[in-house]
Protein backbone atom coordinates (compact mmCIF):
# COMPACT_ATOMS: atom_id res chain seq x y z
CA UNK A 1 0.00 0.00 0.00
CA UNK A 2 2.16 2.95 -1.23
CA UNK A 3 -0.53 5.21 -2.39
CA UNK A 4 -4.21 6.03 -1.83
CA UNK A 5 -6.30 6.46 -4.65
CA UNK A 6 -9.84 6.86 -3.09
CA UNK A 7 -11.18 10.64 -1.75
CA UNK A 8 -14.20 10.63 0.82
CA UNK A 9 -15.63 13.79 -0.21
CA UNK A 10 -19.10 15.37 2.05
CA UNK A 11 -17.49 15.26 4.98
CA UNK A 12 -16.24 17.65 7.39
CA UNK A 13 -13.12 16.16 9.06
CA UNK A 14 -12.49 19.38 11.62
CA UNK A 15 -16.03 19.15 13.10
CA UNK A 16 -15.10 15.52 15.04
CA UNK A 17 -12.60 14.37 17.62
CA UNK A 18 -9.97 12.87 16.02
CA UNK A 19 -11.05 8.91 17.43
CA UNK A 20 -14.14 9.72 15.91
CA UNK A 21 -12.43 10.98 12.32
CA UNK A 22 -11.07 7.38 12.36
CA UNK A 23 -14.46 5.39 12.71
CA UNK A 24 -16.19 7.92 10.22
CA UNK A 25 -12.82 6.76 7.88
CA UNK A 26 -13.01 3.54 8.62
CA UNK A 27 -16.83 2.78 8.41
CA UNK A 28 -16.78 4.77 4.54
CA UNK A 29 -13.76 2.39 3.19
CA UNK A 30 -15.68 -0.49 4.56
CA UNK A 31 -18.94 0.53 2.87
CA UNK A 32 -16.76 0.75 -0.22
CA UNK A 33 -15.26 -2.44 -0.04
CA UNK A 34 -11.99 -0.75 0.79
CA UNK A 35 -10.70 -3.10 3.51
CA UNK A 36 -6.95 -2.97 5.12
CA UNK A 37 -6.03 -6.15 6.79
CA UNK A 38 -5.14 -7.60 3.64
CA UNK A 39 -2.26 -5.13 2.30
CA UNK A 40 0.77 -3.96 4.47
CA UNK A 41 2.64 -0.70 4.22
CA UNK A 42 5.39 -1.43 1.84
CA UNK A 43 7.96 0.56 4.60
CA UNK A 44 9.53 -0.32 7.89
CA UNK A 45 11.92 1.55 9.73
CA UNK A 46 14.70 0.01 11.63
CA UNK A 47 16.01 2.05 14.34
CA UNK A 48 18.05 1.32 17.72
CA UNK A 49 17.78 2.90 20.81
CA UNK A 50 21.63 4.79 21.61
CA UNK A 51 19.57 5.01 25.29
CA UNK A 52 19.91 0.79 25.16
CA UNK A 53 22.75 0.43 23.13
CA UNK A 54 22.20 -3.30 24.62
CA UNK A 55 18.94 -4.09 23.00
CA UNK A 56 18.11 -5.58 19.38
CA UNK A 57 17.51 -3.51 16.64
CA UNK A 58 13.31 -2.47 16.84
CA UNK A 59 11.21 -2.54 13.57
CA UNK A 60 8.19 0.25 13.15
CA UNK A 61 5.58 -1.15 11.01
CA UNK A 62 2.70 1.64 10.66
CA UNK A 63 -0.69 0.36 10.42
CA UNK A 64 -2.68 0.02 6.85
CA UNK A 65 -5.62 2.17 8.09
CA UNK A 66 -3.43 4.89 10.05
CA UNK A 67 -1.09 5.19 7.18
CA UNK A 68 -4.62 5.06 4.34
CA UNK A 69 -5.94 8.31 6.71
CA UNK A 70 -2.37 9.82 6.23
CA UNK A 71 -2.56 9.68 2.72
CA UNK A 72 -5.98 10.83 2.57
CA UNK A 73 -5.92 13.92 4.47
CA UNK A 74 -7.58 16.34 6.21
CA UNK A 75 -7.97 13.61 9.61
CA UNK A 76 -4.65 13.60 11.21
CA UNK A 77 -3.49 16.69 13.47
CA UNK A 78 0.04 18.33 12.87
CA UNK A 79 3.20 16.09 14.20
CA UNK A 80 3.80 18.62 16.81
CA UNK A 81 0.25 18.42 18.52
CA UNK A 82 1.30 14.84 19.34
CA UNK A 83 4.94 16.22 20.47
CA UNK A 84 3.38 18.71 23.10
CA UNK A 85 1.32 16.13 24.40
CA UNK A 86 5.12 13.78 24.70
CA UNK A 87 6.09 16.85 26.34
CA UNK A 88 3.00 16.87 28.59
CA UNK A 89 3.74 13.18 29.61
CA UNK A 90 7.38 13.77 30.14
CA UNK A 91 6.65 16.18 33.25
CA UNK A 92 7.55 15.06 36.35
CA UNK A 93 4.36 13.95 38.44
CA UNK A 94 2.33 14.12 34.93
CA UNK A 95 -1.02 12.26 35.76
CA UNK A 96 -3.42 13.23 32.93
CA UNK A 97 -3.39 15.25 29.83
CA UNK A 98 -5.62 18.59 29.90
CA UNK A 99 -4.24 19.57 26.40
CA UNK A 100 -5.77 16.65 24.44
CA UNK A 101 -7.96 18.97 22.93
CA UNK A 102 -5.28 19.74 20.64
CA UNK A 103 -5.57 16.25 18.93
CA UNK A 104 -9.33 17.75 17.96
CA UNK A 105 -9.04 21.24 16.67
CA UNK A 106 -6.14 21.92 15.29
CA UNK A 107 -6.22 22.12 11.89
CA UNK A 108 -6.14 18.57 10.41
CA UNK A 109 -2.77 18.31 7.91
CA UNK A 110 -3.12 18.13 4.03
CA UNK A 111 -2.64 14.73 2.11
CA UNK A 112 0.82 13.61 2.77
CA UNK A 113 3.15 11.95 0.38
CA UNK A 114 4.00 7.99 1.20
CA UNK A 115 7.54 9.80 2.07
CA UNK A 116 5.90 12.68 4.14
CA UNK A 117 4.17 10.32 6.02
CA UNK A 118 6.53 7.73 6.93
CA UNK A 119 8.47 11.23 8.49
CA UNK A 120 5.50 11.75 10.48
CA UNK A 121 5.30 8.25 11.58
CA UNK A 122 9.00 8.23 12.62
CA UNK A 123 8.77 11.75 14.47
CA UNK A 124 5.44 10.79 16.51
CA UNK A 125 6.30 7.28 17.22
CA UNK A 126 9.89 7.26 17.45
CA UNK A 127 11.88 8.74 20.29
CA UNK A 128 13.80 11.96 19.32
CA UNK A 129 16.65 10.38 20.87
CA UNK A 130 16.94 8.23 17.73
CA UNK A 131 15.91 10.73 15.01
CA UNK A 132 16.95 14.19 16.47
CA UNK A 133 19.24 14.05 18.73
CA UNK A 134 21.58 11.42 17.99
CA UNK A 135 25.24 12.48 16.93
CA UNK A 136 27.18 9.88 17.18
CA UNK A 137 28.51 7.63 13.64
CA UNK A 138 26.65 4.86 14.38
CA UNK A 139 23.31 4.25 11.74
CA UNK A 140 20.77 3.92 13.85
CA UNK A 141 17.52 4.64 11.63
CA UNK A 142 16.84 3.50 8.20
CA UNK A 143 14.03 3.50 6.08
CA UNK A 144 13.69 0.08 4.12
CA UNK A 145 11.26 -1.70 2.02
CA UNK A 146 8.94 -4.20 3.90
CA UNK A 147 10.53 -7.02 2.12
CA UNK A 148 13.62 -6.24 2.87
CA UNK A 149 12.97 -7.27 6.53
CA UNK A 150 14.34 -10.94 7.25
CA UNK A 151 11.79 -13.18 7.77
CA UNK A 152 13.72 -15.84 9.58
CA UNK A 153 13.44 -14.50 13.18
CA UNK A 154 15.80 -17.24 14.26
CA UNK A 155 18.60 -15.31 15.66
CA UNK A 156 16.11 -11.60 15.91
CA UNK A 157 17.27 -10.96 19.21
CA UNK A 158 20.69 -10.44 17.92
CA UNK A 159 19.76 -8.22 14.60
CA UNK A 160 21.69 -4.59 13.92
CA UNK A 161 21.33 -2.44 11.75
CA UNK A 162 24.30 -2.62 9.29
CA UNK A 163 26.89 -0.16 8.75
CA UNK A 164 28.00 -0.84 5.37
CA UNK A 165 26.67 1.79 2.64
CA UNK A 166 23.99 0.06 0.44
CA UNK A 167 25.43 -0.32 -2.76
CA UNK A 168 23.90 2.36 -4.82
CA UNK A 169 25.76 5.06 -2.34
CA UNK A 170 28.96 2.98 -2.61
CA UNK A 171 28.82 3.69 -6.34
CA UNK A 172 27.61 6.99 -6.21
CA UNK B 1 -23.21 9.77 9.86
CA UNK B 2 -26.28 10.53 11.81
CA UNK B 3 -26.36 10.48 15.78
CA UNK B 4 -28.47 8.90 17.98
CA UNK B 5 -29.24 10.30 21.09
CA UNK B 6 -30.12 8.46 24.38
CA UNK B 7 -29.25 8.15 27.40
CA UNK B 8 -29.96 4.50 28.79
CA UNK B 9 -30.25 1.16 26.83
CA UNK B 10 -33.14 -1.00 27.62
CA UNK B 11 -33.59 -4.64 26.84
CA UNK B 12 -37.05 -4.53 28.79
CA UNK B 13 -35.61 -6.03 31.64
CA UNK B 14 -32.27 -4.65 32.12
CA UNK B 15 -30.97 -0.96 31.58
CA UNK B 16 -27.78 0.13 31.14
CA UNK B 17 -26.48 3.99 30.85
CA UNK B 18 -24.69 5.36 27.99
CA UNK B 19 -22.56 6.77 29.64
CA UNK B 20 -21.27 3.20 31.35
CA UNK B 21 -21.40 1.73 27.64
CA UNK B 22 -18.96 4.33 26.55
CA UNK B 23 -16.62 4.05 29.71
CA UNK B 24 -16.22 0.56 28.78
CA UNK B 25 -16.16 0.42 24.97
CA UNK B 26 -12.51 -0.47 23.41
CA UNK B 27 -10.23 2.76 22.36
CA UNK B 28 -8.01 1.22 20.68
CA UNK B 29 -7.37 -2.70 19.36
CA UNK B 30 -4.91 -4.55 17.05
CA UNK B 31 -3.92 -7.84 16.35
CA UNK B 32 -0.39 -8.75 15.12
CA UNK B 33 0.94 -11.65 13.53
CA UNK B 34 4.28 -11.83 15.29
CA UNK B 35 5.92 -14.33 12.64
CA UNK B 36 8.20 -13.46 9.84
CA UNK B 37 8.31 -9.45 10.02
CA UNK B 38 5.33 -8.64 12.15
CA UNK B 39 1.53 -7.78 10.64
CA UNK B 40 -1.17 -5.76 11.59
CA UNK B 41 -3.90 -8.22 10.77
CA UNK B 42 -6.42 -5.80 11.96
CA UNK B 43 -6.54 -1.88 14.27
CA UNK B 44 -8.35 0.83 15.10
CA UNK B 45 -6.66 3.92 16.73
CA UNK B 46 -3.09 2.33 16.31
CA UNK B 47 -0.84 4.42 14.34
CA UNK B 48 2.08 1.63 14.07
CA UNK B 49 4.05 -1.20 16.16
CA UNK B 50 6.91 -1.57 16.91
CA UNK B 51 8.76 -4.79 16.87
CA UNK B 52 10.54 -4.95 19.76
CA UNK B 53 11.86 -8.51 19.65
CA UNK B 54 11.10 -12.15 19.41
CA UNK B 55 7.28 -11.94 20.60
CA UNK B 56 7.36 -8.35 21.53
CA UNK B 57 5.10 -5.93 20.43
CA UNK B 58 4.73 -2.06 20.97
CA UNK B 59 2.03 -0.56 20.01
CA UNK B 60 1.40 3.04 19.70
CA UNK B 61 -1.83 4.89 19.44
CA UNK B 62 -3.49 7.42 17.11
CA UNK B 63 -5.55 9.53 19.39
CA UNK B 64 -3.93 9.10 22.97
CA UNK B 65 -5.30 8.17 26.24
CA UNK B 66 -5.94 10.30 28.60
CA UNK B 67 -3.65 8.99 31.28
CA UNK B 68 -1.75 5.83 31.71
CA UNK B 69 -3.97 4.45 34.09
CA UNK B 70 -6.25 2.45 31.43
CA UNK B 71 -7.55 -1.15 30.36
CA UNK B 72 -4.97 -2.75 28.45
CA UNK B 73 -6.32 -6.85 27.69
CA UNK B 74 -3.79 -8.74 25.75
CA UNK B 75 -4.40 -12.34 24.59
CA UNK B 76 -2.92 -14.64 22.17
CA UNK B 77 -3.26 -17.82 20.55
CA UNK B 78 -0.60 -20.25 21.93
CA UNK B 79 0.45 -21.60 18.72
CA UNK B 80 2.60 -24.27 20.46
CA UNK B 81 0.35 -25.22 23.17
CA UNK B 82 -0.01 -27.91 25.22
CA UNK B 83 4.12 -28.27 25.06
CA UNK B 84 4.52 -24.49 25.31
CA UNK B 85 2.20 -22.26 27.88
CA UNK B 86 2.57 -19.07 26.58
CA UNK B 87 0.41 -15.96 28.08
CA UNK B 88 0.50 -12.45 27.08
CA UNK B 89 2.03 -9.98 29.27
CA UNK B 90 3.21 -5.99 29.77
CA UNK B 91 7.26 -5.83 29.12
CA UNK B 92 9.62 -2.93 30.56
CA UNK B 93 7.85 0.15 31.78
CA UNK B 94 6.47 0.85 28.12
CA UNK B 95 2.73 1.73 29.52
CA UNK B 96 2.06 5.14 29.20
CA UNK B 97 -0.68 7.10 28.17
CA UNK B 98 0.21 7.15 24.26
CA UNK B 99 1.39 3.45 23.98
CA UNK B 100 1.30 0.03 25.59
CA UNK B 101 3.01 -3.38 24.84
CA UNK B 102 2.75 -6.80 24.43
CA UNK B 103 4.88 -9.66 25.16
CA UNK B 104 4.40 -13.70 24.16
CA UNK B 105 6.09 -15.12 26.82
CA UNK B 106 6.23 -18.56 28.36
CA UNK B 107 4.08 -18.72 31.52
CA UNK B 108 6.82 -21.09 33.30
CA UNK B 109 9.50 -18.58 33.54
CA UNK B 110 8.29 -15.24 32.19
CA UNK B 111 11.31 -14.88 30.13
CA UNK B 112 11.30 -17.47 27.63
CA UNK B 113 9.33 -15.48 24.51
CA UNK B 114 8.44 -16.84 21.31
CA UNK B 115 6.77 -14.98 18.61
CA UNK B 116 2.72 -15.90 18.06
CA UNK B 117 0.42 -15.57 15.12
CA UNK B 118 -2.32 -14.07 17.04
CA UNK B 119 -1.38 -11.48 19.62
CA UNK B 120 -4.74 -9.52 20.17
CA UNK B 121 -4.83 -6.17 22.31
CA UNK B 122 -7.28 -4.04 23.49
CA UNK B 123 -7.45 -0.70 25.22
CA UNK B 124 -10.21 0.34 27.56
CA UNK B 125 -10.52 3.88 29.32
CA UNK B 126 -10.94 7.47 28.67
CA UNK B 127 -9.60 9.52 25.39
CA UNK B 128 -7.08 12.47 25.70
Amino acid sequence: MSNWEHNITGVEWANFSLWTREQIFAEVCKEHGVVFDQEQVEFAVMWEDPRTPDEPMKITVPSPQFWAMALHGGILPPVEVYWALAHDEAQPGFVRHTRGHLLHETPPMRAMTPEEAIEYIIMKDLPPAVWRDYKGNRTILRIVPRAAVPTNRALRNAWRITQEAPLEEEAA
Amino acid sequence: MSTLEVTNLSDGTGTVGMDQIIATSPRAACGVDQTGTQTILYSFNISSIVDDGVGMTDFNFTNVMASANYLWIKSLDADNAPSYIAIATEYADLRSASRAACQACSANSFVTRLDQHNVDCIAIGDLA
